[in-house]
């Protein structure tokens, strides 16, 4: 094949990937809202854009040598855009009565579902797993700069004002039992978590931010 | 293959609880979100994990080493309220 030929391939073959991450990313915003960033910092998510992109050229290209298409531009949009209806859904190409003890149709499709469901569930465990991990690494930072009770101070404060009795008297319960914490190094980070569910998010930056450690 | 049920403890089932909140937490908040000491928490955590309700990722850096994420049992365990093994 000449290079040119193969450019004539690949090109359309790269918007069907690129249009394939399109429903990717809109699934990704749907089930995790505003932590997907932490997604995107998970190899399983990048998988899922991996797996999305290839599978979507593969089906291109399956379609062009198969069929040989004359509009390959027309193709890769039709590929690219209805491609992710067979990851994504249990199609049965034989269907079996379902008895009990065969409760699972004869489906290929519906296998490649299952496992792309998995897929999105690890990719959910991997960024609840990276958020757990970033707070507490922040916490641990507060911690190790500021020491517990100038931190303690500073939330009291803030629980002092915040307006639901509910709400004062839950974060009031955790900041005491954070202070009790009898390790010095445990309690430093207790109360530095209490902080990161209480503070602004603004407050936390510019205490990870300040050279001085926060006064007693 | 029967199901076994697990002897689950109230405290065992609000660690549960509070790791599918928070979908996966470190020993010092789980113990700060259930109003316990860090201490009192490790080894209840250690158990679920022995028993397969939680998993474990290590961290590679930090003071506190383990993240615990629910495992697909331990997810049903966590949505049952007041399980007992006498049910």
């Amino acid at each position: 094949m000449l290079p040119s030929q193969a450019l004539n391939v690949l090109g359309p073959g790269m918007l069907a990937a690129v249009l394939a991450l399109i429903p990717a990313l809109v699934e990704l915003l749907r089930t995790f809202g505003r932590h997907v960033r932490f997604v995107l910092r998970s190899s399983v998510g990048w998988g899922i854009f991996a797996l999305n992109a290839g599978a979507a050229l593969v089906t291109y290209l399956a379609i062009h040598f198969l069929f040989g298409t004359s509009n390959d531009w027309l193709t890769a949009v039709i590929v690219g855009l209805t491609f992710p209806t067979l990851l994504r859904s249990p199609l049965t190409y034989i269907k079996g009565v379902e008895t009990p003890d065969a409760e699972f149709t004869e489906s290929a499709l519906h296998v490649l579902a299952n496992l792309y469901d998995q897929l999105l569930r690890l990719a959910r465990e991997d960024a609840d797993a990276i958020q757990a991990n970033e707070r507490v690494e922040i916490a641990e930072r507060l911690a190790q700069k500021h020491g517990a009770a100038p931190l303690a101070r500073q939330v009291q404060w803030r629980i002092n004002a915040l307006a639901d009795e509910t709400v004062r008297t839950r974060r009031q319960q955790e900041l005491d039992q954070a202070l009790v914490v009898s390790d010095e190094q445990d309690r430093g980070v207790a109360v530095a978590l209490v902080a990161l569910d209480v503070m602004p998010h603004s407050t936390i930056q510019e205490w990870l931010r300040r050279r001085k450690p926060l006064e007693e | 293959m029967a199901e076994e049920t697990l002897r689950l403890g109230t405290d065992d089932q609000e660690l549960l609880e509070q790791v599918q909140v928070l979908g996966a937490a470190t020993a010092i908040e789980l113990a700060v979100k259930t109003l316990r000491q860090p201490d009192e928490v490790r080894p209840k955590l250690e158990w679920l994990y022995q028993a397969g309700l939680l998993k474990v990722r290590h961290r590679n850096k930090g003071y506190e080493r383990n993240i615990y994420l629910l495992t697909p049992e331990g997810r049903q365990y966590a949505t049952r309220v007041n399980r007992r093994i006498d049910e």
